[in-house]
């Protein structure tokens, strides 16, 4: 599969970790279905332990899902070779094991493993696409310097510009900002929405609900491994929707000269059943 | 630390290919008996074609050949070595770690025991002839794979093999095997206790011709077979999901390394018994000086543990002769174990650059 891709197609997905979960009916994930295309950026939101890791996993090709499945362009995700997949598809997990005293450049240069497959040493061409992504990820300035010695933020760049230096068409990230302050945050997701204005598909799981009305086209709200809400930030960021499912009462700003903000109000499962109640009624 | 350009690769591949060409030429000079025949005295009855000479006996049919098993050894223990401490990200992990040593010995000390009976049998008779290989090797070998096998049949049914779980895996194996082998040495007379107490010691003193080559015919395959895992192994140091997401098959990298360096191993111990040490630090070693990119480090480390092997043997073999010149009495035996001398000279070197990578004068 050398084309480019333009669909990234959930179908149904469906997960559970063992025979036995699946038999029970434990699942982690249980229809899920959306339809992506290139140029957009999508966030998979939730609380913990909703299944947006494991969907992300699956969407990277690292888990089969155990019902449904995954499609690039039409074609099932686990009928491409993993490095055909890797061409077109990038993964940026939450948490590294990675060696302390490798130095930037050469973590960026690791992302273009998918690319030779013969031949022991990168080429020129490699050296040009991993400084262009560590521009990108203003992470030049310590390309030379041990990961081990860089901060949470500019390791969780260095991170990201290994990611495009695998020039992708779709990107996955998990939680890339967890961790960083606001500077750090609003860097990460200014490269994320330049990629997604480049034409590439990008889906990051994230906390952050403000971030990802402000940064994403699409949002997916999962809840206890389904589908709670998917469309846009105005669609699915609302009070009403997000209350029963993070069981907390949740406000919004409204103010006419500011993007209007959510916040948690009282993290008690009394303040769902008041909104409830009053619904009802 | 700079990416590796093919420029350093060469550089620093080519001064570690030195180390061992050097040992060799230097080989046929250096042994037991290096006052009677030297360096000069070798390579003079070489040039000369006197093969019938004590010169020529000495350098080329013992020396040079002991040396070369050395070199052998030592690359396959240090390359195994550079692998599972990557595979494992364990610094502490070594070809042993999958308890290769204690099926080996198991073996071993089986065919010491039942030797006579063993040999009796018309399978084991014709492999012996056929192969010129002792009963103790093959029994070593016999008893390695065992334990790796039953290992690898444990952990099959893994969607991917725990490190932790294979860990533990090796250790209890290997625990399980010294108890069966403590039971039989319990049962043995002080002979066959003598015997295979001096075999857990590993030596080189095997008449090196004799096992020399079919060890190579499975050591070579398998030295080339790591060797190739270099640039995936890289991958795998960023962490298992970003070598899967970047079209490293994991699983697959996994049970390549491990058959193919459990292979090499038992091979190895098949003939020189366990030999500590070099798989554990000289990697670690190479690691510090070098770094880790996989493509240079496995095959430096293989290189640095083979000089470093040899190097070692030379002074097993010369030691006694000092003991002895400077104390004035003579010894029983020819050589030290070179397990001692390993463990003598590794651990020290090791520490050193340990403790000036923790004080931060060599940061990495």
């Amino acid at each position: 599969m050398s084309g480019t891709v333009s669909t990234l197609k959930a179908n149904n997905i469906g997960f559970a970790y063992s025979r036995t979960a699946h038999a029970t009916g434990c699942h982690v994930l249980r229809d899920v279905s959306f339809d992506a295309r290139l140029g957009e950026c999508w966030g998979i939101i939730g609380p913990n332990g909703a299944g947006k890791s494991t969907l992300l996993r699956i969407l990277a090709g690292l888990l089969q899902p155990t019902a449904g499945g995954v499609s690039l362009n039409g074609t099932a995700l686990h009928r491409i070779t993993p490095k055909a997949r890797a061409r077109q598809l990038a993964y940026l997990p939450q948490r590294f094991e990675c060696d302390p005293s490798l130095s930037a450049e050469q973590v960026v240069l690791l992302g273009r493993y998918p690319f030779r497959s013969l031949g022991l040493f990168e080429s020129a061409a490699d050296y040009e696409i991993a400084r262009a992504a560590m521009q990108r990820t203003d992470t030049l300035a310590f390309a030379d310097r041990p990961i081990g010695s860089l901060s949470g933020g500019e390791t969780q760049r260095v991170h990201l510009a290994a990611v495009l230096a695998q020039q992708p068409q779709i990107i996955l990230l998990d939680e890339p900002t967890t961790a960083l302050d606001w500077k750090h945050q609003l860097a990460i997701f200014d490269v994320i929405r330049t990629s997604a204005a480049e034409g590439k598909l990008v889906i990051v799981v994230t906390h952050d609900l403000n971030l990802a009305a402000r940064y994403c086209d699409r949002l997916l709200l999962i809840h206890a491994g389904q589908v709670a809400a998917i469309g846009s930030a105005d669609d699915v960021l609302t009070p009403e929707i997000l209350t029963p499912v993070y069981n907390v009462a949740v406000a919004q700003t409204d103010s006419r000269n500011a993007p209007s903000m959510l916040y948690p109000v009282a993290p008690t499962t009394s303040a769902t059943a008041t909104i409830q109640n009053e619904s009802h009624t | 630390m700079k990416p590796l350009s093919p420029r350093r690769f060469a550089l620093l591949l080519g001064l570690c290919c030195l180390l061992p060409l050097a040992m060799l030429i230097v080989s046929p000079g250096i042994g037991t008996e290096s006052g009677t025949v030297g360096f000069l005295d070798a390579w003079r009855a070489y040039f000369a074609g006197d093969t019938d000479s004590t010169a020529y006996l000495y350098g080329f049919e013992l020396r040079l050949p002991r040396t070369l098993l050395a070199l052998q050894v030592g690359f396959t223990l240090s390359l195994c070595g550079a692998v599972f401490q990557v595979l494992f990200r364990n610094p502490l992990a070594t070809p042993y770690t999958l308890g290769v040593v204690n099926g080996g010995s198991l073996g071993a000390l089986v065919a010491v025991k039942f030797g006579a009976a063993l040999a009796a049998l018309p399978l084991i008779q014709s492999l012996t002839t056929a192969t010129g290989i002792s009963i103790i090797t093959l029994a070593s070998f016999a008893g390695s794979m065992l334990v790796v096998g039953l290992i690898l049949l444990i952990t099959r049914g893994a969607r991917r093999m725990g490190r932790a779980e294979l860990l533990l895996a090796g250790v209890t194996m290997g625990l399980f095997c010294s108890a069966l082998m403590m039971l039989l040495t319990y049962l043995s007379n002080v002979r066959q206790t003598f015997n295979i107490i001096r075999w857990m010691m590993g030596s080189l003193d095997t008449v090196a011709g004799d096992h020399a080559l079919p060890s190579l015919a499975l050591l070579i395959p398998s030295w080339l077979i790591l060797l190739w895992q270099g640039r995936a192994l890289n991958q795998y140091i960023v962490g298992e999901d970003v070598a899967a997401a970047r079209g490293v098959s994991v699983r697959r990298l996994q049970t390549i390394c491990l058959v193919s360096g459990s292979l090499a191993t038992s091979a190895v111990i098949a003939i020189c018994g366990p030999i500590g040490f070099v798989g554990l630090v000289v990697p670690q070693l190479v690691a510090l000086m070098l770094g880790r990119d996989c493509r240079l480090l496995l095959p430096a480390s293989g290189l640095v543990g083979a000089a470093f092997l040899a190097g070692c043997d030379w002074i097993s073999q010369l030691a006694l002769g000092w003991w002895e010149s400077v104390t004035g009495t003579a010894t029983s035996s020819a050589s030290l174990p070179i397990g001692v001398v390993t463990a003598l000279i590794g651990v020290p070197i090791f520490l050193v650059l340990l403790y000036r990578n923790a004080t931060g004068s060599n940061a990495p």
